[in-house]
C-alpha cells in the first residue's frame, strides 16, 4: 500500500507509522499505468529547502528535498523540493512562510 | 577533584552529549555537500540541530549559523558590521573575544572604538554613561551579557532599547548566560553564543544568530555545497557564514546539550547554581585576607561566578595551590584585560569561582576550609 501522508498511513495500516521527513515517493502507479505529475520547486538554499519541507509537512503536504538537476541550477549545485502535482498550492504555502520559490519545473525524475 | 571552572567550559558533559558526538562520528557523507543518501541524511540531522537551536533562542532556523566558537561568531559580527567604518562602543567588562577584533580593526584604520564603563550594581549609571558616549557616527555597540570575571549581568535590555532609539546595531556576547538566563534572538541584532558552556555542548562549537534584515559582509569564504559556479559566497544565511565542512559531531553534541538544558529546566538550574555561588560568597567574606571582587550574587543580576584574591598573592599562584588541593579554578586575567583596570587587580589578576552541575553545599564548604587554610598560611 502506498503511503504518502502521516494521517493516511495511520488509517490505512491501523497503526501509527513514523515516517522520515524525506522519503522517496514510490512509483507503483507508474508500473500500473498511472502516472503522477511531480514538480520541482527550486529555492535559494539547502536550509530553505529543508525549512520548506518542514512547512509543507505541517500542512500535510509531502515534499522531498533533493539535489536539483544541473539544468535547474543556474548558479551550480542547488537543492529543491519535489512535490506531487503542479506545485501551485505548495508554492503559496511556502511563500506565505517566507520560503521564496525561485522556479517551478515539471519533473520526470 | 572538584571543578569550579564552569565559566571556562562546562564539565562534566551530559551522557547524551557524549553519545550524540560518538554517534555522529559514524555518519558518512558531508552534510549539505552532496545529494547521495548519506549526505542527505546528514543534512537532515544538521537541520534538526538548527531547528533545536532556533526553538531554544526563539529564532528561525535560517538565522542560526553554526560557528567553531563564540569568538569566531563575534569576529564575524564585529568585523562584518564595522566593515564600512564608523565608531564602535564596547563595554569595559568585555572579553578579548570582542576587545581584540575591535582592536585589530582600529589598528588597521578601519574604524574607531571606545570603551564604556559598566557600573556594577547601578544599571542606570551604566546606561547614562553609554548614552553620553554615542556619537553621530556610532555604528554599533557590542557587550557581554555577563562578566566572565565578576559575574555581573549587564543591563542589556536597556542597552538594546538605547541602540534602537539611536538607530545603532547591537551585538550581544551571551557567552556567560546562554543556557542559564533567558537569551532570545530579539535581544540583539547579532547574538553570539558558545556551545560548550551553559549549553553543555562540546568545545569547538558556537553560534551566531543573525537578526532578520541584517546583512553582514563575510570574513571567511569557502565552499558551501551550493551555488558552486558563483565566485562569491551565497547571500542567504546560514550558508553564507558556514564555509567549508561544519563540525558535524560537535553540532550534534550541541543540539543534545540544548535538549539536556531544556530537560533539566534552566530556571531551576540557575537558582541552584546561584545559591551555591552565594554560599561561597557569604563564607569567603568572613575569611580574613580574602578579598572579593564581585558583588554578592543576586537573582537576575548575577551569574554564578565570583572573583577573589587571597592576601597579596598572585592569582596564578593561588590557583596552583588550590589545584594541588583538588579544586580546579582559573587564576589570572580571564582574557578580559579592561575590567582589571576597573577592579584594580592588574597586578594580581583574580581567582575565579564558577560553579555548575555536580557541585553544591558540601563541595563549597570543603573549598572554604581550603581557602581559609591558604589565607592563614599567607
Amino acid at each position: 500500500m502506498r503511503l504518502y501522508g502521516k494521517v493516511q498511513a495511520h488509517f490505512l495500516c491501523g497503526k501509527e507509522i513514523h515516517q522520515p521527513l524525506f522519503r522517496r515517493i514510490p512509483c507503483h502507479e507508474k508500473e500500473k499505468g498511472v502516472v503522477w505529475m511531480q514538480t520541482l520547486l527550486t529555492v535559494r538554499s539547502l536550509t530553505y529547502a529543508q525549512k520548506g519541507a518542514a512547512v509543507l509537512d505541517q500542512a500535510w503536504v509531502h515534499a522531498r528535498v533533493i539535489r536539483a538537476p544541473e539544468q535547474y541550477s543556474r548558479r551550480g549545485c542547488s537543492y529543491a523540493l519535489l512535490v506531487r502535482g503542479n506545485g501551485e498550492k505548495e508554492t503559496k504555502i511556502l511563500e506565505a512562510a517566507g520560503v521564496k520559490v525561485l522556479g517551478r519545473y515539471p519533473y520526470d525524475g | 577533584m572538584v571543578y569550579f571552572d564552569q565559566a571556562a567550559t562546562s564539565y562534566p558533559k551530559p551522557e547524551r552529549v557524549i553519545r550524540a558526538v560518538s554517534e555522529a562520528l559514524l555518519q558518512g557523507g558531508n552534510p549539505g555537500h552532496g545529494g547521495h543518501r548519506l549526505a542527505m541524511e546528514g543534512a537532515e540531522r544538521l537541520y534538526r540541530a538548527r531547528e533545536t537551536a532556533a526553538r531554544f533562542f526563539k529564532a528561525e532556523p535560517e538565522q542560526v549559523v553554526f560557528t567553531p566558537s563564540c569568538t569566531v561568531a563575534l569576529n564575524m559580527a564585529i568585523k562584518g558590521i564595522m566593515a564600512g567604518g564608523g565608531h564602535l562602543l564596547i563595554s569595559d567588562s568585555d572579553h578579548n573575544a570582542s576587545l581584540r577584533p575591535a582592536s585589530a580593526l582600529v589598528r588597521a584604520g578601519k574604524c574607531r572604538a571606545e570603551a564604556f564603563l559598566v557600573v556594577e550594581g547601578n544599571p542606570e549609571k551604566t546606561l547614562s554613561g553609554l548614552r553620553a558616549k554615542i556619537r553621530p557616527d556610532t555604528r554599533a555597540v557590542v557587550c557581554t551579557h555577563a562578566s566572565n570575571v565578576t559575574g555581573n549581568v549587564l543591563p542589556v535590555e536597556g542597552i538594546r532599547a538605547l541602540c534602537k532609539e539611536k538607530g545603532i546595531l547591537f551585538i550581544l556576547d551571551a557567552a556567560q548566560t546562554a543556557g542559564l538566563l533567558p537569551v532570545r534572538a530579539e535581544m540583539a541584532d547579532v547574538l553570539c553564543i558558545p556551545g560548550h558552556k551553559g549549553l553543555l555542548g562540546p568545545m569547538g562549537t558556537g553560534m551566531m544568530i543573525v537578526g532578520k534584515g541584517i546583512f553582514l559582509p563575510t570574513i571567511l569564504e569557502g565552499g558551501t555545497g551550493t551555488a558552486s559556479l558563483e565566485p562569491g559566497m551565497p547571500e542567504e544565511s546560514p550558508e553564507r557564514f558556514e564555509p567549508g565542512t561544519v563540525n558535524f559531531p560537535g553540532i550534534m553534541g550541541l543540539a543534545a546539550g540544548i535538549e539536556e538544558v531544556e530537560k533539566r529546566g534552566m530556571e531551576a538550574v540557575y537558582r541552584q547554581e546561584l545559591e551555591t555561588a552565594a554560599l561561597f560568597y557569604r563564607g569567603a567574606r568572613e575569611i580574613p585576607g580574602v578579598r572579593l571582587h564581585s558583588l554578592p550574587p543576586v537573582y537576575g543580576k548575577s551569574v554564578p561566578t565570583v572573583s577573589f584574591t587571597i592576601g597579596d598573592a598572585g592569582s596564578a599562584e593561588t590557583s596552583e595551590r588550590l589545584s594541588q588541593e583538588g579544586f580546579m579554578l582559573r587564576g589570572g586575567y580571564h582574557c578580559a584585560g579592561l575590567i582589571h583596570r576597573r577592579l584594580k587587580t592588574e597586578r594580581t589578576g583574580t581567582v575565579r569561582f564558577s560553579c555548575g552541575a555536580g557541585t553544591g553545599k558540601r563541595e563549597v564548604l570543603r573549598f572554604l576550609e581550603i581557602v581559609q587554610k591558604i589565607a592563614r598560611e599567607g
